[in-house]
């Protein structure tokens, strides 16, 4: 079936009673909530109540691929999964590429929401209309290479796109991921246990019909001339070229690579785990793109056999690098490849598992953990054999030491107890991803607030480190001078935070991908805004784009806010806040508390929330739209 | 002549870390036309003559030199040009 | 120095002896992004329909391998020998194969006949899928920003596979 692009619908599971049923999106809901991540919001907030379980049958699990993936819009092929987060217990998007979601549009659904717990183990089959559980007992425990192989091989189609957890999500580890299209991952926050604790092992598709934009000519021309614009972006260029794990040569110069639990930002032979290391020494043996993109910034590689055997998989990129590499002191490809192999086999979310791991060597180093607990490992940073050891039992839990990992730096570190906690590199429950939050200020802020806790997944504001002239040219039409494209400056950090909030809601309700709009600029709002006005054939600008942005990071807010997170929960983790940069040319610079209160004061008081509570006030909620649906939650 | 030394950073070659070398220049040289001549004598590390400039960003002495204005920049005895190449992460 | 894995689906050309413009595939360059799928559904189609596309990319998940499969504009098309109806035919005027929509009966014959895999079956309107060269412009080779398709003659295809062998020949001589 060809459908139209503004035609949605919800395809409902519920794997307690095996039912199924669809669901029309009302056409207003689309041009306030954009789709993809925008739609999950708002289904998750009306069918999540407060104080739920997030891996017990009532947290409802939701796909929500972009409202333009499926077209050749480029780089439209993000999927956005929305859950209650267990990792935190507040909301959790975790963004995707590969093809899954592009293959659910073709099959006729815009979003899967699943819901309830089946009683053994079942995957989704999605062939077209039809809908099946099928039993999974075969593949629970398999690792997602293998299950992924065997499903697509027991359905007898090559081309089935399968989403899947590995014995880590089986296991409910809290940083476990779900794997898409084998090369692509939907990692943070343990969205990979929330499936794993509805017994779901995996989401297999078949889409064989098709999406159909309302004006098509001017659709295809505007995508073609943006694909080229991107094409031509020196960012694009260099993400091909390099991948995301190009930047750690630069990171490093420029004194901000995090290192050995960030308590140093260089690393020597940091060029050993970069990307230019892996094309130029021979480890790169192919680039893979996420469905309609033409950046194709994943790797794909070929180790050697000696130490740990060949090893042919995707990545590492760029936070593996730091996460499994140099976070914990290992300046070592084949390890870090090796050990990126395992988390993707495994079902681990690389950021987190790097950064519970090399909290466990800090805690060693200093004693804190020792005897009994440490399993029998020697955990002291750069052992790459611990970690690959420790790195399986997580997975599945085994022995004192995984089990207690297993559940992240946060609840470790009170089970450990001492100063363990000060070194616990994490806020609201999720480990931080490695960007120097001391040294940019605008990645600070935006850190301190991401609903689902700090990364720089939801708004990541690059261009406030004036790197090219078109992230200069952004800051200025944000502040109205480029004099502020210094990330060290306190100054219009909000305004930069806003813009970046706005644009990266946008871009992940359309389906774009983060670096077409927020490090590279070919898509900006002006083009979003116009391709979704030709998808769907009605008239719509940027600004209300951007507002729509707006009112999905609102929504985000009113969910965390009813599960009870205030402005206190808006914070950076301890040694950010503690602890000043040691070494090279941002020695000295720190984000403390307060520069954190005068940051959140100025971003509070422009969103229009409660600078006391954090809370959303009545009126901007009304301003908003949001009212009907919030309005239980609002600051008066 | 004075002397400044020159790093490249991430553009291939024998380890893809860095190079580093000294460069005689002459009184008021600027950036632009070091970078020019880094580039028209480095034939044989392939990548850094043909790159794209916008893809790479230039540092003197740690200080990030916007492109347009090094042509504004003049380099002095005892400098470290670092020329490295932009890539973004995630 | 990696090798340079190629596959090269080169198409014979005849016509009168004119000169014959071919869609060559480098796979090494492919990245799976189906740009060219969704282009070529949206000209023929008017919307994107990756089963209505007569390019194809095959993926070889786990390996990072991937290949796009396009007719190869044989100049003896099995297709247009066994159709029943003479519904695919060859167009003289470009040269292309095209199948007349009416009159080709859904058979599958043709999918049937082709060594290459390249033509399948057209769901909605129950008949042949081939390619017909976008009338000489092709749509997927527009779209592949990565290099992994070209159009061009097929007598420069040649040369350059000449050259390369060449090459490999005019070394070794060099290294003894």
């Amino acid at each position: 079936m060809i459908r139209d692009i503004g035609a949605q619908r919800i395809l409902n599971v519920d794997l307690s009673s095996g039912r199924t049923w669809l669901e029309q999106v009302d056409h207003e809901d689309l041009l306030h909530f954009l789709g993809g991540r925008g739609i999950n919001a708002k289904l998750l907030y009306e069918r999540v109540p407060k104080g739920i379980d997030p891996l017990g049958p009532d947290n409802v699990l939701i796909f929500g691929p972009g409202t333009l993936t499926g077209t050749n819009a480029p780089s439209s092929g993000r999927t956005s999964v929305t859950c209650k987060g267990p990792a935190t217990g507040l909301y959790l998007k975790v963004s995707v590429g590969g093809h899954l979601g592009a293959e659910l549009k073709y099959a006729g659904h815009d979003y899967v929401a699943i819901h309830g717990r089946a009683e053994h183990p079942v995957y989704i089959w999605i062939d077209d209309d039809a809908v099946e559980l099928r039993d999974a007992r075969h593949l629970w425990g398999l690792g997602t290479r293998e299950a992924d192989h065997l499903i697509r091989e027991e359905l007898g189609d090559d081309e089935v796109e399968v989403g899947l957890i590995g014995p880590a999500g089986e296991n409910q580890v809290l940083f476990s991921c779900i794997i898409f299209s084998l090369y692509n991952s939907a990692s943070r926050g343990g969205v990979g246990a929330v499936m794993g604790s509805k017994n779901l092992k995996a989401l297999a598709a078949r889409g064989t019909g098709g999406l159909r934009a309302a004006e098509g000519e001017e659709f295809v021309e505007l995508a073609l001339r943006t694909r080229r614009e991107l094409s031509k972006d020196a960012g694009s260029e260099s993400l091909y070229r390099w991948g995301t794990s190009g930047s750690i040569p630069p990171l490093n110069e420029l004194g901000m690579l995090a290192a050995y639990n960030f308590s140093q930002v260089t690393i020597d032979d940091a060029e050993k785990i970069s990307g230019q290391y892996l094309e130029d020494e021979g480890y790169l043996t192919g680039r893979e793109s996420c469905f309609s993109c033409s950046t194709a910034c994943h790797r794909f590689v070929r180790s050697r056999e000696h130490p740990y055997g060949v090893v042919r998989d995707s990545g590492p990129e760029l936070e593996t690098m730091l996460s499994l590499g140099a976070e914990c002191g290992i300046v070592d490809t084949e390890a870090v490849i090796k050990s990126n192999q395992l988390c993707n086999d495994y079902g681990l979310d690389v950021i987190s598992a790097g950064h519970v791991i090399s909290w466990a060597m800090e805690s060693f180093e200093r004693g804190l953990i020792k005897g009994r607990q440490a399993d029998g490992l020697d955990l002291h940073f750069g052992n790459a054999d611990s970690q690959l050891e420790l790195i399986r039992r997580i997975a599945l839990r085994e022995g004192l030491l995984g089990d207690l990992l297993a559940n992240g730096t946060k609840q470790a570190a009170e089970e450990v107890g001492g100063d363990s906690w000060k070194w616990a590199i994490q806020s609201k429950g999720l480990e931080m991803s490695a960007a120097d939050t001391r040294v940019a200020k605008s990645y600070a802020l935006a850190f301190a607030v991401n609903p689902r806790g700090p990364d720089h997944l939801m708004t990541e504001c690059l261009a406030e480190f004036g790197f090219t002239e078109e992230a200069r040219a952004l800051i200025k039409e944000i502040t109205g001078d480029d004099k502020y494209a210094v990330a060290t400056m306190l100054e219009k950090r909000s305004d930069i935070v806003r813009w970046h909030e706005d644009c990266y809601a946008a871009t992940d309700a359309l389906g774009f991908c983060a670096f077409t709009t927020t490090a590279a600029y070919a898509v900006n709002p002006q083009n979003m805004a116009r391709l979704f006005s030709h998808a769907l054939g009605v008239e719509f600008t940027a600004e209300e784009l951007m507002r729509a942005g707006r009112r999905i990071v609102t929504l985000e807010r009113c969910f965390n806010v009813r599960e009870g997170a205030r402005r206190e929960d808006d914070k950076l983790p301890w040694r950010i806040m503690n602890e000043p940069v040691p070494e090279g040319p941002n020695k000295g610079l720190v984000t403390d508390k307060d520069t954190l209160d005068r940051l959140l004061d100025e971003y509070y008081e422009m969103h229009s929330w409660d600078p006391h509570t954090g809370i959303p006030k009545r009126e901007t909620l009304q301003n908003l739209g949001l009212l009907e649906l919030c309005g239980d939650i609002a600051a008066d | 002549m004075p002397q400044v030394t020159v790093r490249f950073f991430g553009f291939g070659g024998k380890a893809s870390g860095f190079e580093s070398r000294t460069e005689g220049i002459s009184q008021g040289t600027n950036l632009r036309q070091l970078w020019e001549s880094v580039r028209c004598s480095t034939a044989q590390n392939d990548l850094l003559a043909r790159i794209d400039e916008r893809q790479v960003f230039f540092l003197r002495n740690g200080e990030l030199i916007r492109r347009e204005q090094m042509q504004e920049t003049p380099l002095e005895e005892g400098d470290t040009v670092t020329f490295m190449v932009l890539a973004i992460g995630g | 120095m990696t090798p340079f894995l190629a596959a090269w689906l080169p198409g014979m050309m005849w016509s009168d002896g004119g000169i014959m413009d071919t869609v060559n595939i480098d796979a090494e360059k492919c990245t799976a992004c189906m740009a060219c799928e969704l282009a070529c559904s949206f000209i023929h189609e008017g919307a994107f329909v990756p089963t209505l596309s007569r390019i194809r990319v095959v993926r070889f998940m786990g390996e990072g391998q991937n290949v796009p499969i396009v007719c190869v504009n044989c100049a003896r098309p099995a297709c247009v020998e066994v159709c029943p109806t003479g519904a695919a035919h060859v167009d003289r005027s470009v040269p292309v194969v095209r199948v007349n929509e009416e009159e080709c009966t859904g058979c599958g014959e043709c999918v049937k006949a082709c060594p290459f895999g390249a033509a399948d079956f057209n769901k909605e309107k129950e008949v042949a899928l081939i390619c017909d060269l976008c009338d000489g412009n092709p749509v997927c080779v527009e779209h592949c920003i990565y290099g992994g398709l070209t159009f061009e003659p097929v007598q420069s295809l040649a040369q350059r596979k000449r050259r390369v062998t060449a090459e490999a020949y005019a070394q070794r001589d060099q290294v003894s």
